[in-house]
């Protein structure tokens, strides 16, 4: 049975009737210009926006009648741009974030997750004091509090530096590997060749391809999605892209 | 944390033994003679329990609106939570539907309050974190007290007029214990929804969509966080009048001793609203004048300042 069905999924203008499937042990990513739609799915997905119309099926489920309390143990979230105004801190930003997780040991929980993410420096400080990457480490830690079996994050690796952005990325490839299915949105295409199984092109609400990073990231999709050209680089260590302007006029 | 909760129960207390034992007529119990014991037992105690428990009562509910609309500026008078309920309980005191010592007193103006609410959500919208929820909360202050003025305006008799105008300014003299038997029973179920939906008010250390995310029926408990806001502060009309700004005054000070954490917040939030008032009343008892000040004019002078230094910072 497929883990992830999505049929049709709509939300005003901003998603039209999106579908696609994935399965356990996948890296799912969800690429795509500003405005094109991606976090808006992410949003449908974990049931932060409500659905104008279609469905979710996970493991022959509609979450979308699904009541929030039983997502919770389902899915971890990481929503695009989280801000944290309350001068709280990290200890008891993550502990706040085991609210409402159905699990025994909450406290080896949390070790488990700043040990994976190298927390520990950061246990003590105010989260509003720490730098833009650090929050984010912290904010994925908390979306992984709770080892659902789905992990949604929007934009991971925004505002991390390269080695975090690596780390970040190795970190979501070991929970797919693991088994479990990890979606993320995400800016860079040369991270979303070198560790998605799969990839989403959405292009203006619209899905425009679905497969994986070869099938997807092919010129033509790159020039109507992006109006960029691209040439690839590959190593044994990886691939990444060059991109340039469709209507450059700097050469 | 707990160094600062027992340093503020025991100055709660000890600006309790000062007020009871402090009057017009001066310090101590000797000089009142036969009448100490009614003087002390009927009069000056319930004022202090009552100033207590209505400092601890709005500093609570100014805490947890705060939170929840993750804004530092907002207040049961701010937000016109408190003009709502007061509107309300005059109202049906006006039309003769209840007495003025009454058991549904507190929920008819919870219905006030919530209904303020209601209309401050419709302007405001989602954006409450912001000087929008300020500014929807002046309109909706200024509507409803402006109802209220209709309302006495049209009171039948001027010593009505009179009675409700001081008690709307807020004061807590010449009341008993019957204000305090009114008062506990409200804030007893207040505070047993607001620690029912203690995970959902910490919860909002996270944005709004993390929040989303975390498995609440947020509607819901919003509407019953709201309840027992709105419940602690139409308590607090009911038996005190209207009282501005210790709900905003007393979070600060609970933040100025470092607590920021949702929970611990309401909890010193409430203790050092209790002291605050206390130590208002206090000074109302010493300021001599001829007619004893109103304790929400003297709360509103200390308030209002904190209030535009908070704006001005808010704004910079």
């Amino acid at each position: 049975m497929t883990t992830l069905d999505v049929r049709q999924l709509s939300h005003s203008t901003r998603l039209r009737e999106v579908s696609f499937s994935a399965n356990n042990g996948q890296l799912v990513g969800v690429i795509g210009a500003n405005g094109a739609g991606k976090s808006t799915l992410l949003q449908l997905l974990c049931g932060v926006v409500p659905a104008d119309s279609g469905t979710v099926w996970y493991q022959g489920d509609n979450l979308l009648q699904t009541p929030m309390l039983e997502r919770r143990q389902l899915h971890g979230y990481l929503p695009q741009n989280p801000l944290v105004e309350t001068d709280v801190s990290v200890t008891h930003f993550l502990q706040a974030g085991l609210v409402n997780l159905k699990i025994k040991q909450p406290a080896s929980e949390l070790a488990r997750v700043v040990d994976s993410m190298q927390l520990e420096p950061l246990m003590g400080r105010p989260v509003t004091q720490l730098s833009g990457g650090e929050q984010r480490r912290v904010h994925l830690a908390r979306a992984l509090l709770g080892n659902q079996p789905w992990l949604i994050c929007d934009e991971p690796t925004a505002s991390l530096d390269l080695y975090y952005q690596l780390q970040v990325m190795e970190v979501l490839k070991a929970q797919a590997t693991q088994g479990k299915l990890v979606t993320i949105a995400l800016h860079d295409l040369g991270l979303a060749a070198r560790f998605c199984d799969r990839l989403l092109l959405l292009n203006q609400a619209e899905l425009l391809a679905q497969g994986t990073p070869a099938e997807v990231l092919s010129d033509e999709n790159l020039a109507q999605a992006y109006g960029i050209k691209a040439r690839w680089l590959c190593t044994d260590e990886g691939v990444s892209l060059l991109p340039s302007l469709l209507t450059s006029t700097s050469n | 944390m707990l160094r600062h909760s027992v340093l503020l129960i025991f100055s709660t207390l000890l600006l309790l033994v000062i007020h009871t034992f402090m009057g017009s007529s001066g310090w101590g119990y000797q000089h009142l003679g036969d009448a100490a014991a009614v003087i002390l037992f009927d009069i000056r105690l319930p004022r202090a329990v009552l100033a207590m428990l209505n400092g601890i009562a709005l500093g609570v509910a100014g805490a947890v609106l705060q939170v929840i609309f993750r804004n530092p500026l907002a207040e049961p008078g701010i937000t016109g939570v408190a003009g709502g309920s007061a509107l309300a309980i005059v109202v049906v005191l006006y039309s003769g539907l209840s007495l003025p010592i009454s058991g549904a007193l507190p929920l008819i103006g919870m219905f006030g309050g919530l209904v303020s609410l209601a209309a401050l959500w419709l302007i405001a919208g989602r954006h409450t974190s912001g000087l929008r929820l300020i500014l929807a909360g002046v309109a909706v202050a200024s509507f409803s007290g402006a109802l209220l003025s209709l309302v006495l305006n049209l009171a039948p008799n001027p010593f009505a007029y009179l009675e409700w105008s001081l008690w709307l300014l807020g004061s807590v003299a010449n009341r008993g214990w019957e204000q305090v038997y009114l008062l506990l029973p409200s804030m007893a179920v207040a505070f047993a929804l607001l620690y029912w939906q203690r995970h959902f008010i910490r919860a909002h250390i996270f944005d709004p969509q993390t929040l989303a995310s975390l498995g609440f029926r947020q509607n819901w408990s919003l509407w019953w966080v709201l309840a027992g806001v709105t419940l602690l502060v139409s308590a607090s009309v009911v038996t005190a009048g209207v009282i501005s700004f210790i709900g905003l005054l007393a979070p600060h000070l609970a933040r100025l001793l470092g607590e920021h954490r949702p929970p611990q917040l309401m909890l010193l939030s409430g203790l050092g609203g209790g002291a605050l008032l206390l130590l208002i009343d206090a000074v109302v008892k010493l300021i001599p004048t001829t007619v004893e000040l109103q304790l929400g004019v003297v709360a509103a002078f200390i308030g209002a300042p904190w209030l535009v230094i908070l704006l001005m910072r808010q704004t910079r």
